[in-house]
């Protein structure tokens, strides 16, 4: 054999386990970026009225999915209920596998960031968009298309590095 | 000649081999028991949702049952869930062009080395 | 006080691994008696960690909590066996057993050498010397099972429930005795490499120790295979799982070198290609340790996460793989190997195992490798897994068992008629056709893929006892060496294995229920009634234990008990499988989860002939170890 071709192999072998070792591993790319936001028929959480897709106001938004079950939540309550302040977003809730009760307690106790909840009791929404670690959350702009996900609870480092230049982004582009 | 006709009964014995491995299983508990086995439970570490007994993989399981039950197809909730999920979910890669070494990369690497070595050592 | 002792010790060892290493190169200028220096350095490393490993053992059942390993692994409440496996069971501690095994190797390898010029010997110990430095600093530097706790905590953390388990008593010390004594055959085939020359003396001298490995290998990832099926609650054996993996190319590949060794020492042929199967089926072992804890990969098994401890992993492997493959492309032209055969023969058809054996082993590294590297270049994240090695490993493995089956018979007659030998390949292919075809009056369930395994049982074993009942009656029996039954052996552990695996996989039956108390379930021709349910305490844990009888038509077979306990120290629920043994068929049950007041989710499996995967895998290594026996008897009588 070649030892020119075989220390060029033996180098990029090297190569990919020395890069590996610093790529995080737990961060899965979501399949929905870029795609339309699936549509659903659930009723919201406080006053159990229908809600569908069409009724999402037409600006872009972020979709918070959360429970009450959920300890990262908490955590990241706060910084939902600083970028509500901050009124260059609004925020819709999905709440995504929880007892009614318990989800409307907890609101009255943390605080209200959302405009309102999508009730997902079955977990269909979740499933659709692929939740699998809550808290996520999805950056969907105007035309209902999602354009970011974030895995795991907002920081507001992540509101302002990242999330606040994507907003920016998209409405220049429309 | 003779290394020629070996190699092409190895190929032959390859693709029988291939294609009985991916025989239909028409059976729905079958059906079940092996999706569930090639479905990656998201949350766990390397497990799939057959063996863990994360809420994740359990709700996992209970939709690709609901699905079954449907007479849905294999196909079907392996594209369903990865869609959602992306392939990360799928035990099985998917047969693309990104994956085209993975797929390949053995069978490329058998007859380079096959060739490589009858070629110098065999008696002319 | 007694880590004390340990932590010195461990540092007295590296002292003495780095004389052993220096002695060569530096003592060779001012004295000429270096060479007592070197065997009496690579004795002494051994007795030096073996008792620092003694010290470590000692804290854990101490309750030695100043030691961070310990109270991040043990906890006072921990069974006493369990307080000694603990020693082993998190990553410091499996670094020192690795070590511990390391300097025992060396020392085995120092008291069997005699029989080598002194030259080779000394250049050769140097070695085993350099890799124990090499994993001595990355104990010292990255991971002391001696380091002490800042402040000291009243109790341990407790060590994980999984591991709390006969299964890892054994499993990894078995493993590491493979991994490393890989080293030997490694560091043998570098001093080959830098004598320029591999004499059939030494193919015969090496083998024995590739063979140990080999059977110590077996062995580990048997029983690491074993503890996963009783212990993870899922009835799987085998899990495709990055960490499996990392075994299993090793295994490959020293099983290609097992038979590559063979021509080497018969024919004196393939030595360069047995020098590098050497070099890489040590570097695989290598890369399995960097794999588990490095962290890079997503894994049941997996240690911490330390990016510090795989870089300077990485480093080691860089420096041993890639130095020893830098002498090997220097010196291997030089090596005499002159390689040329009929195509019908025994060479080509040991190259042919060769070339389906490291195929086998790409596949797995391909497979294991593949997602990261689409992770690297930013694309899309994938997963390798049970479909695609079905789909790809079991077509190359399927011609190299055919072989496996026919092979050794064939070139094992003194009668080199082709003629002769092609009409008694078809007579015993067409008998063994008939054989497979009646099994089928024995199976309630069959397709193409079951026949094949069944095929492969019976053609194997079919070949091995005919040729068995040939050399006995009809020629003479003294031919019949060690080594050749162990061959037989290992090959019908192998047939025994496939069968096992075959079956298993295709015919067996699994059932997810949800039942109540009192309630009764059918499976085949078991019955199992949900008789009751009812909570205990353990020492360190709260469980839950369900009862259940078993009838066998009417008639009670056996009563099982499956649980799940909550530790308290995770608070995470774990399952212990009931399971009735049988070499016919496992029963086999878990408790899942409480759905309301009396019913249970619960799953049931029925496993035939699972247990002929590890019968069959025990047979290959007596087999091994029988070769080995016979190997130095012989060595005895050439020296």
């Amino acid at each position: 054999m070649n030892i020119k071709i075989s220390s060029v192999i033996f180098i990029i072998f090297i190569m990919i386990l020395f890069f590996g070792l610093f790529v995080d591993t737990r961060v899965i790319r979501s399949p929905l970026i870029g795609k339309k936001l699936p549509n659903y028929e659930l009723i919201e959480l406080n006053t159990g009225y229908k809600t569908d897709i069409s009724m999402l106001p037409g600006e872009t938004l972020l979709l918070n999915v959360w429970a009450s079950w959920c300890l990262e939540c908490i955590r990241e309550h706060r910084v939902l209920m600083d970028i509500s302040k901050d009124q260059k977003i609004s925020i819709i809730g999905v709440n995504y596998k929880d007892e009614k009760n318990d989800a409307i307690g907890w609101l009255e106790i943390y605080g209200n960031p959302y405009i309102y909840n999508i009730y997902d009791y079955a977990g269909q929404l979740g499933l659709d968009l692929g939740v699998y670690g809550v808290p996520e959350t999805f950056l969907v702009d105007k035309n209902r298309v999602i354009r970011a996900k974030y895995i795991g609870a907002i920081t507001i480092e992540i509101y302002k590095e990242e999330i606040l230049p994507m907003i920016e982004k998209i409405n220049e582009n429309i | 000649m003779k290394i020629f006709k070996y190699f092409m009964n190895l190929a032959i014995l390859l693709c029988l081999v291939q294609s009985m491995t991916f025989a239909d299983i028409k059976n729905n508990d079958i059906l079940y028991n092996q999706l569930i086995t090639e479905i990656r439970c998201m949350v766990c570490q390397n497990q799939n949702i057959a063996e863990s007994e994360a809420p994740l993989a359990i709700d996992l399981r209970n939709k690709v049952r609901e699905m079954i039950d449907e007479g849905k197809d294999k196909d079907y909730i392996k594209k369903y869930l990865s869609e959602r999920y992306s392939d990360f979910i799928l035990y099985d890669p998917p047969f693309s062009p990104r994956n085209l070494i993975l797929w390949i990369g053995p069978f490329l690497f058998l007859i380079i080395i096959s060739f490589y070595f009858f070629r110098k050592s065999l008696k002319r | 006080m007694i880590s004390y002792i340990g932590s010195f010790l461990i540092l007295i060892a590296l002292l003495n691994a780095s004389l052993l290493v220096l002695a060569r190169p530096i003592f060779s200028k001012i004295s000429t008696d270096y060479d007592s220096l070197i065997l009496s350095t690579s004795k002494l490393q051994f007795p030096l960690v073996l008792i620092a490993f003694i010290c470590l053992i000692a804290s854990f059942v101490n309750d030695d909590f100043s030691l961070r390993y310990i109270s991040s692994n043990s906890n006072s409440a921990l069974p006493f066996f369990y307080k000694i496996s603990a020693t082993w069971a998190g990553h410091e501690g499996s670094m020192l057993l690795w070590c511990l095994i390391l300097s025992f190797w060396t020392f085995m390898a120092s008291i069997y050498s005699k029989s080598l010029n002194i030259e080779f010997r000394t250049k050769f110990l140097s070695i085993m010397g350099f890799l124990n430095l090499g994993f001595l600093l990355f104990l010292v530097f990255t991971s002391n099972p001696f380091e002490k706790n800042i402040s000291i905590p009243i109790d341990g953390k407790d060590l994980n429930p999984l591991l709390q388990d006969f299964g890892l008593i054994v499993h990894p010390p078995m493993l590491y005795m493979g991994y490393v004594g890989l080293s030997v055959v490694f560091s043998f085939a570098v001093t080959c490499l830098l004598q320029n020359d591999f004499k059939r003396e030494w193919a015969r001298w090496v083998r024995p120790w590739a063979l140990i490995s080999w059977s110590f290998l077996t062995l580990g990832i048997a029983l690491g295979s074993w503890w996963a099926y009783y212990e993870l609650g899922w009835g799987g054996w085998w899990f495709w799982d990055p960490v499996e993996n990392a075994s299993f190319m090793p295994w490959l590949v020293t099983t290609a070198l097992i038979h590559s060794l063979i021509t080497c020492e018969q024919k004196a042929m393939f030595k360069n290609w047995t020098i590098l199967l050497s070099i890489i089926a040590f570097s695989l072992s290598l890369l399995g340790t960097f794999l588990v804890r490095s962290g890079i990969l997503i894994s049941v098994h997996s240690f911490a996460n330390d990016p510090a401890r795989g870089a300077f992993i990485l480093l080691f492997l860089t420096i041993i793989v890639g130095g020893s493959l830098l002498i090997y492309f220097k010196n291997a032209p030089k090596i005499q190997d002159n390689i040329s055969f009929d195509f019908f023969s025994r060479e080509s058809f040991f190259l042919i195992n060769n070339i389906l054996l490291v195929t086998a082993t790409f596949t797995i590294l391909l497979g294991t490798i593949y997602p990261l590297l689409l992770d690297l270049l930013g694309l899309e994240k994938i997963s390798v897994g049970v479909p695609y090695y079905n789909a790809v490993f079991l077509p190359i493995m399927t011609p190299l068992v055919l072989l496996a089956g026919y092979i050794p018979i064939m070139f094992s007659s003194k009668s080199k008629n082709k003629k002769y030998m092609i009409s008694h390949l078809l007579l015993s292919f067409l008998i063994v056709i008939l054989f497979t075809l009646f099994s089928i009056y024995f199976l309630d369930n069959y397709n193409i893929s079951i026949l094949l395994g069944i095929f492969i049982f019976i053609w194997i074993s079919f070949n091995i006892i005919y040729d068995l009942i040939m050399k006995i009656y009809f020629s003479n029996i003294k031919k019949i060496s060690f080594s050749n039954i162990g061959m037989m052996f290992a090959h019908l552990g192998l047939a025994v294995f496939i069968l096992g695996a075959t079956i298993v996989e295709n015919n067996k039956v699994e059932k997810e229920v949800v039942i109540k108390i009192g309630d009764t379930i059918q499976v085949k021709d078991y019955t199992f009634e949900f008789k009751n349910i009812s909570e205990y305490e353990g020492p360190n844990y709260q469980g839950i234990m369900a009862k259940f009888l078993v009838y066998e038509n009417n008639n009670l077979l056996t009563e099982l008990y499956p649980e799940k306990r909550i530790y308290a120290s995770n608070n995470m629920p774990m399952t212990e499988a009931g399971i009735d043994p049988g070499l016919s068929r496992d029963l086999y049950i878990t408790l899942g989860t409480l759905i309301n007041d009396d019913v249970w989710s619960v799953r049931i499996y029925h496993k035939p002939l699972i247990r002929l995967i590890w019968l069959g895998a025990l047979m290959m290594v007596f087999g091994g170890i029988l070769s080995v026996l016979y190997k130095r008897k012989n060595l005895a009588f050439s020296r």
